[in-house]
């Protein structure tokens, strides 16, 4: 106790010094633990994204994919449309087993100061979201709407509820709402497809079809076929979606793991001239110590105490600082991404609170090699005499 | 027994060098009360570190309890054989005086925290245990300094000008400390001064100048 009291007393001795040497160790370890779990959680919120179409190819307009994609999961207004004729072929495609058509929009609503994301739909949606269950019923008539559970909650609607678009200066009745999902659906606002075709002036377009394949071992086969068909589209499966999604995702890593290096360094850096200071200013202190019959062993092993205490201390605060500090820290990385889904992408984990620590400790352990070795070579005499 | 015979030590200061110690050759007997007696750099310090076990001769050598006092023993005499006690005090401003006393025990391995009290209250500090260094008076800090020297049960006290920096009154107090551990412990003492009133306390003085032993 004694030991562990004497290496936290010397770090404590130089206050300021110590808490800015601690808040270099702090802030490389919440860029590390902040990239684990992103990394992990955006793999995880994308690929449960995606799964939730319950699809297997998406169709989309010529143009940027992942735009596409982002669209077409998050909802939003993308000019480029498909015609109702290519989802007629699609159809006719012998390994399609499901396909639905969408046609989306989005409404800037200066009161709540966000998009409202309006989707036309069909029954063929509804096929493919196995787990949808609606409070109310389906469209009984073309001036229905259905209302996610968010959105639901949001408006203050419930069926049989009346629902003013005033953007289209249309009242519409609310026929359903849809029981919470936890996907993007819970967030749209969906329509009956003609109508929406009708009201936003989009006759006859869709902006994403998606499909389900007959059988999983045919999508290769069914896209291929599906490209050589509709040549003015983008079709893909939503696996290479989720391959390509995730390389974009890894090439970035790169990029934040180079920043998490630099950080790492400084911090190290940082350690290692405190504790050299620190050692410089007690040569006296050590030399006594020598003096009382402390081996260069023990001298070591008590400054390398002082690092670890520096780098176990940094990485505790570092992982509150990221979890305090998750949403804004999210909402930085997803700026600099393509595409993000939706949830959590920064929370707590015991893996990446363990691997934090991990490397929190052996940063500890190797910036504190050099001042531990200087201060145990410390000759006990010379360093009594010095002044 | 302490036989030190022929002890030369060189230093280099720039590109002068210094002789510090010139064939210096004394034998102490066990529970002897020794001062080592001389002006500034005479070499008393230098051979008090030498005997400690803290510094190596140039030529000569050292031998404690029939043993010499080779490079590879010198932290085992310093642990085992010898408690050293300062001019400066050197007490570790951050750990209370009972702390001070069983820092050394820290590389010994053997922490006896009720040891460490009895010692502060045999150098009658039983009062100022969880006080702090800059809370003591000199003479107090050097008591501590004294009790901590003796955790490990030292067979020698090697203390160099312990009473440079107190009062008269103090200075006294101290002594006599070193006195009665020598009286009723049988502990060796080699005490450096250039103090020729701690003189008198001894059993024996022996007076170095220019790094030699005058007769």
């Amino acid at each position: 106790m004694i030991w562990f009291k004497l290496a936290l007393k010397n770090i404590l001795r130089r206050k300021t010094r110590s808490i800015f040497t601690l808040l270099g160790i702090a802030v490389a370890i919440t860029v590390l633990y902040s990239l684990l779990e992103f990394q992990k959680n955006y793999e995880r919120g994308l690929r449960d994204e995606l799964y939730s179409l319950g699809a297997h190819i998406m169709v989309v307009p010529k143009g940027c994919p992942y735009e596409a994609a982002t669209i077409a999961l998050h909802g939003g207004k993308w000019p480029r449309y498909i015609n109702e004729d290519n989802m007629a072929r699609i159809l006719k495609q012998p390994g399609v087993g499901k396909a639905a058509g969408i046609i989306m929009d989005a409404i800037f609503d200066r009161e709540i100061k966000r998009n409202k994301i309006y989707l036309g739909i069909d029954e063929n949606y509804v096929s493919l979201r196995r787990d949808w269950k609606i409070s109310g019923s389906w469209f009984p008539d073309s001036n229905s709407i259905i209302l996610g559970s968010t959105v639901a909650v949001e408006e203050n609607k419930k069926p049989g509820d009346e629902y003013f678009l005033k953007e289209k200066n249309i009242t519409l009745r609310v026929s359903g709402v849809l029981q919470r999902t936890n996907s993007q659906d819970d967030g749209f606002y969906f329509l009956p497809q003609k109508t929406m075709q009708r009201i936003f002036g989009l006759e006859g377009k869709l902006v994403v079809i998606l499909i389900q394949a007959r059988d999983i071992e045919g999508i290769d086969k069914l896209t291929m076929t599906i490209k050589e068909n509709e040549k003015d589209l983008n079709i893909f499966p939503l696996s290479e979606l989720l391959t390509n999604m995730t390389r974009i995702i890894q090439s970035t890593k790169v990029f934040i793991f180079a920043i998490v290096l630099v950080a790492v360094l400084t911090a190290m850096m940082g350690i290692l001239n405190t504790i050299l200071m620190a050692v410089f200013e007690r040569t006296k202190e050590i030399g006594m110590m020598k003096a009382m019959g402390a081996s260069q062993a023990d001298i070591f092993r008590l400054i390398w105490a002082e690092t670890v205490i520096f780098g176990i201390g940094g990485g505790i605060f570092g992982i509150l600082l990221s979890v305090i500090m998750a949403k804004i820290i999210a909402a930085f990385l997803t700026t600099i991404l393509p595409y993000a889904p939706k949830g959590t992408l920064i929370g707590f984990s015991w893996s990446a609170l363990t691997v934090s620590l991990i490397f929190s400790l052996i940063m500890g352990l190797l910036s504190g090699i050099y001042p531990a070795a200087k201060a145990s070579s410390v000759k006990p005499m010379i360093a009594i005499r010095t002044e | 027994m302490i036989i030190v015979s022929g002890l030369t030590k060189f230093y280099k200061r720039g590109r002068e060098e210094v002789r510090a110690l010139d064939r210096v050759s004394i034998t102490v007997e066990d529970g002897e009360f020794i001062t080592l007696f001389g002006p500034s750099a005479a070499g008393k310090t230098t051979l008090l570190n030498i005997i400690g076990g803290l510094d190596l001769p140039t030529e000569g050598k050292v031998s404690i309890f029939g043993k010499e006092l080779t490079k590879n023993e010198m932290v085992n005499s310093r642990r085992n054989n010898t408690g050293f006690i300062f001019a400066d005090f050197y007490l570790i401003p951050t750990l209370n005086a009972v702390e001070n006393v069983m820092m050394p025990q820290l590389w010994s391995r053997t922490v006896d925290h009720r040891k460490a009290e009895e010692l502060m209250s045999l150098v009658g500090l039983k009062h100022r245990l969880r006080h702090y260094p800059k809370e003591l008076s000199g003479g107090e800090m050097q008591r501590v300094a004294i009790a901590r020297s003796l955790i490990n049960d030292p067979n020698i006290l090697l203390a160099d000008e312990p009473t440079a920096n107190l009062d008269t009154t103090t200075r006294d107090k101290i002594i006599g400390l070193f006195r009665q551990l020598n009286r009723d412990k049988k502990i060796t003492v080699i005490l450096a001064t250039h103090d020729p009133e701690c003189v008198s306390y001894a059993d024996r003085c022996i007076r170095l100048a220019y790094g030699k032993i005058e007769p």
